[in-house]
């Protein structure tokens, strides 16, 4: 812990290896689409599943923290498979696939700002079983 | 998009800003970054890439394994509540979209039938159990002791029969000794010198009609489906006695309105039809010829003199479009049934709260 000229040094690299880690980690991801549109939606997308998913999950309190902590990894798993989908399609050559991907990110953001907005108005879980028939008034009322 | 009003708007404006802030991100380190990569570009050596198609680079991916890992166990998890937790909204959705799809290809049409309600005026009054594979009969059960004991020597005018779902028993009418009012005093600050909390101050109209009526604390219902619960609720967990409602019967505990939908025929007649029958069968003609005789009598609408007849109202606050709710309700034998829609003309057609229709302090009736 000390160095040639007697001043103390502290163990500032795991430090500094964590950051530099994630600055690359971050760096990477800026730069993991061609487009900046694309990485823009991506990262709607990404907010609007990870906020949906938190709130199901406060939703279904109380949960034991053991639990939500063992499994934690597996409640995202399908989120995360979503999202790598999503970004397959989203960097394909193929332009139907990124219009596709584009179009699915979009519809995420929708129903999840819908499930959040009854989220928080209500404190309950979307039905969308039920928002699926009943449109009508729905769609006569001035949004 | 309206159930939570305008909060999915500003919900929606989140999630763009977030994109929008990481797009930004990008367009400012941009120019830094391309100098990087022809730094690093020019120093690297030039490497043989080989093609790989999706399939093979997807499973080379660490990534993968560890999602395909996961996966295995997620669905090896418990079904209540961490395997349901992890459902992700594209399967929500497309479940939703799938099974109304289903429904409405397999009921919808049929539902639709002229045997539902039968061409008969007064409803399915025609019914024959007997033809009905979903019958069970109560009919051979004897009256409560309870209620023919309170029932006695009373003539009824009027019949209103209100149901509060989803609330604790101690809550309405309020109770003081209840574990509610225990948790608010024991738990909550109250502001000195504020209101009390009592019977009278939460609940005053159901507490002074309660002391005058037939009330039950709890009942149980058989499935989370308002209109079909009101086919008929338990007064007992155990046993299948004492069945409460518009029909007396329990609904089918499955999913959807299949009570209204053949084989099914809706089990046997309800107290609307039963008021209705006895509305029928009155013969009201010795009091018109009263009235003839005594034409005085008839001078103003009100003094018709003649016995009233039944009409039955459902009045709900959930939607009646939503799984066949308005044709339930009907086919009960009520003469109308007044469900979300309908309050909604009475309020400017403000938007439902939630699907489920006007709820949370009816805010949205005013």
């Amino acid at each position: 812990m000390h160095s040639s000229d007697g001043s103390r040094n502290f163990p500032r690299w795991t430090f500094n290896h964590v950051m530099l880690a994630t600055i690359r980690a971050i760096h990477s991801y800026l730069h993991s689409f061609d487009s900046v549109f694309a990485l823009g939606l991506f990262t709607s997308t990404i907010a609007a599943l990870v906020s949906h998913k938190i709130m199901v999950i406060l939703l279904h309190q109380p949960l034991s923290a053991s639990g939500l902590i063992l499994t934690a990894p597996c409640l995202f798993v399908f989120d995360l498979i979503t999202l790598l989908l999503l970004y397959q399609g989203m960097i394909s050559k193929f332009t139907i696939f990124r219009l596709s991907s584009c179009l699915v990110s979009l519809l995420f953001m929708i129903c999840s700002a819908a499930f959040a907005s009854m989220y928080v108005q209500g404190n309950v879980e979307l039905n969308w079983a039920r928002s699926v028939e009943v449109f009508h008034h729905l769609l006569s009322v001035n949004l | 998009m309206a159930e939570g009003n305008n909060s999915f708007g500003k919900v929606f404006a989140l999630y763009a800003v977030a994109g929008g802030a990481v797009a930004v991100i990008r367009l400012l380190t941009a120019t830094k970054s391309r100098r990087h990569y022809q730094l690093l570009v020019s120093r690297e050596k030039p490497e043989i890439v080989e093609v790989h198609g999706l399939f093979e680079t997807l499973l080379a991916s660490h990534l993968v394994r560890i999602l395909f890992g996961l996966t295995v166990i997620t669905i090896l998890l418990p079904p209540n509540p961490w395997r349901h937790l992890s459902t992700t909204l594209l399967y929500e959705v497309v479940e939703a979209l799938s099974t109304v799809v289903v429904a409405n290809t397999f009921y919808g049409s049929i539902c639709s039938s002229e045997t539902i309600l039968g061409s008969n005026p007064l409803g399915n009054l025609r019914y024959n159990p007997a033809n009905d594979p979903y019958y069970i009969s109560n009919l051979h059960q004897p009256i409560d002791e309870f209620i023919a004991s309170a029932l006695e020597d009373s003539q009824f005018t009027n019949i209103v029969h209100i149901v509060l779902e989803s609330m604790r028993e101690d809550s309405y009418p309020y109770q003081e000794d209840g574990l509610l009012n225990q948790h608010i005093v024991n738990n909550m600050q109250l502001v000195p010198g504020g209101t009390p909390i009592d019977a009278q101050t939460i609940t005053p109209f159901i507490t002074s009609l309660a002391e005058h009526t037939l009330s039950w604390h709890t009942t149980w219902a058989t499935i989370p489906y308002t209109h079909k619960t009101m086919l008929g609720c338990k007064l007992s967990l155990v046993t299948f006695t004492n069945i409460l409602d518009w029909c007396g019967m329990l609904p089918v505990p499955m999913d959807w309105a299949v009570e209204g939908t053949p084989p099914a025929k809706f089990y046997q007649h309800c107290l609307p039809q039963v008021l209705r029958y006895m509305s029928s069968v009155t013969d009201r003609s010795s009091e018109v010829m009263a009235g003839f005789k005594n034409s005085s009598k008839w001078t103003t609408a009100d003094q018709w003199g003649t016995t009233d007849q039944w009409e039955t109202t459902h009045i709900g606050s959930s939607t009646g479009e939503w799984d066949m709710g308005n044709e339930i309700i009907r086919a009960t034998g009520m003469n109308s049934a007044i469900f979300a829609e309908q309050l909604a003309e009475m309020n400017g057609n403000q938007p439902f709260p939630s699907t489920f229709g006007y709820f949370d302090e009816g805010h949205s009736l005013s």
